[in-house]
Parts: C-alpha cells; structure tokens; sequence
C-alpha cells in the first residue's frame, strides 16, 4: 500500500511527485510510461551540415513513413509529433484512449514524461490578472514557481514583457535571436512607445531553453536539431522523472493504465491494466494524484462512477497561426546557426477584442522545408524556389487567445467506452486583426489578414477545465486545494481543474498548481 | 477494375517534374511505398484521374497546380509534396531546398521568374484538367 499515488509522469505528475519528495514522501507513479524506442541514430552538429553529409530519411521520416504524415493524410498533424523519434509520444494513444471527435483534434500522450517530451518549452509565470477567476491566490504559487524555475533552468530576462510573464528572479540569460528576430526586435525596441500605446509588448520568451551550461545539462547549439530529437538542453518532465527515479525517491510503475478508483474507509484502491497484456491489476494507497493530463483524468473520473449522462466542460485555448514576411530578407541564405522554436513574444492588450492575447514569433529553420510544398500559390518548382528565397525571409506567430474566447468543448462518456468531445463550431474573426498586422508591419513584417489560418480547435494542446476548482464546488468540481468534490482522498493536480484558461502557455502555471495541490494533499 | 497509374512511371514523372532529370533508384523504392499508402485510402475517380494524366504523359507540374488552386486533384498534390520530402533526405538534392548564399536581388528575379511560369502552367493546368473531366 503506497501512502501516495500519482497516475501521469507529464508536467503535471513530475511537479507533484517534486513537492511531496521535498516533504520527504516517496510516492507511487503509476503511467503508461512509452519510451522512444526508434532506432535513429543521435545526430551531433547542425542539422543543416548533417543532412548534406548523410541520408536523414531515418531522422525525418522512418521506416514506418510518419514523417510522411503531413503528405499521407488529410487531416492537419502537429509537425514535430511526426517525426521517427516523438513517434513514442503520442504511441497507442487511439488504442489505449479512444475518441470520438466532433471539430476537436485532441492529442494525447502515454510516453513517459508526456506530451511535454515534444513541447516548445515555453514557461511563462502567471500573473494576478491569469487567476482571476481561480479560487487561488498568486502568493500561493509563487514559491513553487520559483522552485520550478531553479529545477528546470529557465532563460529569458527582465523586460516589457515583464508584467504578463511575472517575476524574472532566477532567469538564465536569454537565447541568441535568429537573424530575423534581432532585426524586429531592434525595430520594436526603435518603435516601442508608438507600440505600447496601442496595447502592443515585446520581449523575449521565457523558455525551458538552457542558454548557459546548468544543473550537469550543456546550452543550447543552435542546431537546430529541436524537432528531430529530444536535445538535453531543452527541459523536459522526463528529465526530472528520470532524476526522481535513480534517486529512488519514487515507486515508478511505468506499464500501467488506471481505469477507475475506488475509496474504501482506509484508503483507496485502484484498477487498472497491464498496457502490454491488458491483465487487470490493482493497486492500494491512501491519497491519489491525478495528473493523467485534462482529457484522461477526467475519463478516469467519469469511469470510476460508470457515469455515462454527464458532459463536463473541455477548455482550450483558440489559436490563429499568421505567417509573416521579412521583405528585406528574401533571397538571404537560411539562417542554418537559429534556435528552430520561439524566439519572441508579443502580448497585445486588445482594446477591440476587450482581452490580452499573446502571440509567439517562431523561427520556421526546425522543420523540413518540404513542409511548405503548395503553401505557396506557384508551381510545384515555383515552390521549391519560395523554399530557397522566400523561407529564410519567414516566420510565423501563433496567436493565443484565452479559453473564454470560445464556448468550451463538451466531454462525455460513451456505452462503447469510448471519450465523445464535441467543440461548437466557432470561427475566429480574422479582421479583428488589423492593428496587429499594423504593428507587425512596424516590426518589418509584413501579412495578411486572408492568409492566417486557423487551426483546428485542439491544435493548442493546452487542454484544461473538466473539472474546475470552485469555492463551492459540485459534482465533478475541485475545491480549492484540489480534492474532487465528493471523494476524500482523490486529488486533481493537471489542468482538468482550470476553472479558465489563460491566453498563454499553459504549463508552468499547471506545474506550479500541481506542487501546491500535492503539498496540500500531503498535510491533509 | 480500378484504374491506377504504374508506380514506377508515376514516380519518375512526379520527379521529373519537380527537379528534372532521372529519379535516382532509392527515392523511387521509397516514393513507391509512400505512393501505395496514399493509394490506399485515395477516392477512385481521384485515383483515375491521375492514372489518366500519366498514361497521356501529360504535363503533372500543370496539372498538380491547377488542381491546387481550385481545390480539386488533392491527391496529385500530396503525392508531389511526398515526392518532395523524401528528396529533401538526400544530400546531394540540398540546393534544392537551402540557398547559402545571399542575394536579394536573385531571390527576387527568382520569384518573379516563377510567378510568370506559374501563370503559364495554370492556363495550361487547367486546361489538362477539363481534358480530364471529360475523358
Ligand atoms: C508540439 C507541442 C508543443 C508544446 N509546446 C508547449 C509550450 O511551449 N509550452 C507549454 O506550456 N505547453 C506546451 N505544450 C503543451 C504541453 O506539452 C502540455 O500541456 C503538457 O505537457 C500537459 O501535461 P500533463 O501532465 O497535463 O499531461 P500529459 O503530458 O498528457 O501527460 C499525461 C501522463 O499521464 C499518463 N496517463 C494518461 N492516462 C493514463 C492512465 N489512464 N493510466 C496511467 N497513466 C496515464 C501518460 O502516460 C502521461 O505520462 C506543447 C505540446 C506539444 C505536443
């Protein structure tokens, strides 16, 4: 019998299995637990020197061709998921977490370590005006916040961005700027004022990105070699499971997937089943952790109480990707020395829209170039030029607004066992951009409201809110602390328990929270 | 029976198209089983179409666009965008997607130069696809 038990190895359950190690507690974490198995070999160098040198078809593509996907099917993947060595990330999912999808494009993950095996690693603090409708306050958070920080290594610095990303205490310096970067920053740093006057910031990300060597891990190469391989420069919660593990300061039980739980009068008791052989198995403890991200956790909620008629709320944050053009670099040789993720923010405080939407400036030297094949509007070979001359003079900025610009998903329960989310249909106004686009063109780069493109909703993948914290909670609710309304011993430590989604990466907000829900359950 | 291009033919004209020359050997072993993968799943009349294009030998760069830009052919265009990234996993096909060398001045002369080729090829495109809807 363990006195604790997490079910998720993502951000959310590392974060928890940390704060109750620190009350010198050795959880249970039971996950799925996939690992990369690929067998490519580790590139060394830049990706750029490599690809000239050696075939990359097994770092791209794969024998089983999912590099392909994007050319293979119809519908719209998540780039970097597709490379050979994240293929592990998402493995089995629609096996061991079967959808039935209406206008929602869900990812899940059963890797060790998550889907934050594959993410961008942009960190950002919340802020008073993030938590306004948590029943939490930001004094409550921030001593996890700067613990997250010291353990992860976090780069970016104390600038205009300042306000909206919080404390900059504990910073490593921020990441060199692709060429492109440098120049609109200059420009915004020449144009500031003008900027904040309509409500535009700039500044640099705070991103999970060592820019100097630390805690034994090297800094960034600028190879740009972030989509093919996990890069130990890059944090992720596998990082920190893997140190928890040969510490031995948790019982990891990877292998394991927790369909229901149980309370008795002394504990709790779970059941699950061997992900290999589908046996059943159980396990008993005394409190439980769920951090099986927003989606699952509250799958296994639905399914403890064989609930098939409830529909409990799915938040996600609606996304508009604008790609945008540098004119003065068209025909510049690619920058092949960038950091391949995000290199700027912009938090635009929207006086039309009446809300704070966040945009992130993403080089685009990571992904294949084959990626752009037909977003051009010339001919194939006219496409393969716009790759040579015209990429190098791109970006492109993804759009965040918060989860209250859209009615949230709905998610239920099926007879067939299987998850049923349905999104409303919702288009993003694209026109409502305009003073956006005029202060990108300030920054040299240029766009068009006709060629943003929305993404379709799940795109995001910051899932959260099935079951939110209220002070008064009800059924498939969480009071404060995060103990679900009508257990005693069940926690929610992942963003199922968001009661709103800010315009923002969601991550270290939720690592933060899920810390201080572990310690509260812990003194409990 | 349903009707489908020849594989082998299918791949060296997609590669003509894009880079001219001949399909080095172990792009076209790679491209035949994307191109059974995308077969697979394909519509029939979307699979006839491009069987078509190819038994007349007919120009697929055209075609490919045409069928692009008016939302048709879908197919075509997945099967040129495969095409394109299994290139890209070559070394010596490089040039064909990374400029080393900066000039603003030949990128520009470069676009403009596919713009009007561009224009040429969609009169044509279309054309090839009216050709194939009557066929
Ligand atoms: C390409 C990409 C880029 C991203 N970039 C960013 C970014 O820059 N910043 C950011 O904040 N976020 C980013 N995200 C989103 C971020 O990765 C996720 O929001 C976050 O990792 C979710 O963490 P989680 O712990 O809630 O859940 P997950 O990461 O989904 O982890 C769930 C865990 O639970 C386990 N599990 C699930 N169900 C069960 C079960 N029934 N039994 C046992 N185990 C179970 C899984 O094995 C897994 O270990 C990105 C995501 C992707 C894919």
């Amino acid at each position: 019998m363990a006195e604790f038990i997490i079910v998720g190895s993502g951000a959310a359950g590392v974060a928890a299995a940390l704060a109750l190690v620190h009350r010198g507690i050795r959880p249970m974490l039971l996950d799925a637990g996939f690992v990369n198995a690929a067998a490519v070999p580790r590139v060394h160098g830049n990706l750029y020197d490599y690809r000239r040198r050696r075939d990359s078809f097994d770092l791209h593509i794969g024998t089983e061709l999912g590099g392909l996907r994007a050319a293979l099917d119809t519908e719209q993947s998540v780039a970097k998921l597709n490379a050979p060595n994240m293929a592990f990330v998402t493995r089995n999912a629609g096996q061991l977490a079967p959808l039935e999808q209406t206008r929602f494009h869900a990812v899940q993950s059963f890797a060790a370590g998550g889907l934050g095996n594959a993410w961008g690693a942009g960190l950002y603090r919340w802020v008073e005006e993030d938590l306004d409708s948590f029943p939490v306050s930001l004094e409550q958070l921030d001593p996890y916040f700067d613990l997250l920080t010291r353990e992860i290594g976090i780069s970016g610095q104390d600038d205009d961005l300042s306000p909206f990303f919080g404390s900059a205490a504990g910073l490593l310096p921020p990441l060199n700027l692709s060429y492109n970067a440098r120049l609109a920053f200059d420009r915004y740093l020449r144009t500031r004022d003008t900027l904040r006057r309509s409500g535009i910031n700039m500044g640099y990300p705070r991103v999970g990105v060592l820019s100097v060597p630390y805690d034994g891990r090297p800094a960034c190469d600028y190879s740009n070699l972030e989509f093919w391989q996990s890069q130990p420069y890059i944090y992720t919660p596998a990082i920190t499971l893997q140190k928890l593990v040969s510490r031995d300061q948790i019982d990891y039980q990877p292998g394991v997937l927790v369909e229901s739980w149980r309370e008795t009068n002394d504990g709790l008791t779970l059941l699950a089943a061997d992900v290999e052989t589908g046996e059943s198995v159980q396990f008993t403890g005394g409190t439980l952790l769920l951090a099986a991200g927003a989606i699952n956790t509250a799958r296994i909620a639905l399914q403890s109480r064989r609930d098939l008629s409830t529909r409990l709320p799915l938040l996600e944050n609606p996304i508009l990707q604008i790609p945008l053009i540098a004119p003065h670099s068209v025909g510049r040789r690619l920058d092949t020395q960038a950091f391949g993720l995000v290199q700027l923010n912009l938090v635009w405080q929207s006086a039309g829209h009446g809300m704070t939407l966040q945009g992130s400036l993403i080089e685009l030297t990571a992904p294949m170039r084959a990626e752009f094949f037909g977003r051009f509007p010339l001919s194939a070979r006219g496409n393969l030029a716009a790759m040579r001359v015209l990429l190098p003079a791109m970006m492109m900025m993804q759009l965040y607004y918060p989860g209250s610009a859209q009615p949230p998903a709905e998610l239920s329960l099926s007879p067939n066992g299987r998850l049923r989310i349905v999104a409303p249909p919702h288009d993003m106004d694209r026109a409502s951009l305009a003073p956006l686009l005029k202060a990108l063109r300030m920054l040299g780069l240029w766009s068009h409201a006709a060629l943003i493109q929305q993404p379709p909703t799940g795109h995001a993948i910051h899932y959260a809110g099935t079951l939110p914290m209220r002070t008064q909670p009800g059924a498939y609710q969480c009071y404060p602390d995060g103990r679900l309304h009508g257990t005693r011993r069940v926690f929610v430590a992942d963003s199922a328990s968001f009661p709103t989604l800010p315009a923002k990466n969601m991550s270290f907000g939720m690592m933060a929270n899920a810390m201080r829900i572990a310690t509260a359950a812990a003194i409990s | 029976m349903l009707k489908q291009a020849n594989p082998d033919v299918e791949a060296r004209l997609i590669y003509r198209a894009l880079f001219g020359g001949t399909i080095p050997d172990i792009l076209a072993r790679r491209y035949r089983q994307a191109a059974h993968q995308l077969d697979r799943t394909a519509e029939a009349s979307e699979l006839a179409a491009v069987a078509h294009l190819i038994d007349q030998n007919a120009d697929l760069e055209a075609a490919e666009l045409a069928g692009r830009l008016t939302g048709r052919l879908s197919l075509l265009t997945r099967k040129f965008a495969a095409m394109t990234y299994l290139a890209e996993t070559l070394p010596d096909h490089q040039r064909y997607f990374v400029t080393h060398r900066s000039s603003l001045v030949a990128g520009v002369m470069v676009l403009g130069w596919n713009g009007l080729l561009t224009a040429v090829k969609l009169a044509h495109g279309l054309w090839l696809l009216r050709s194939v809807r009557r066929g």
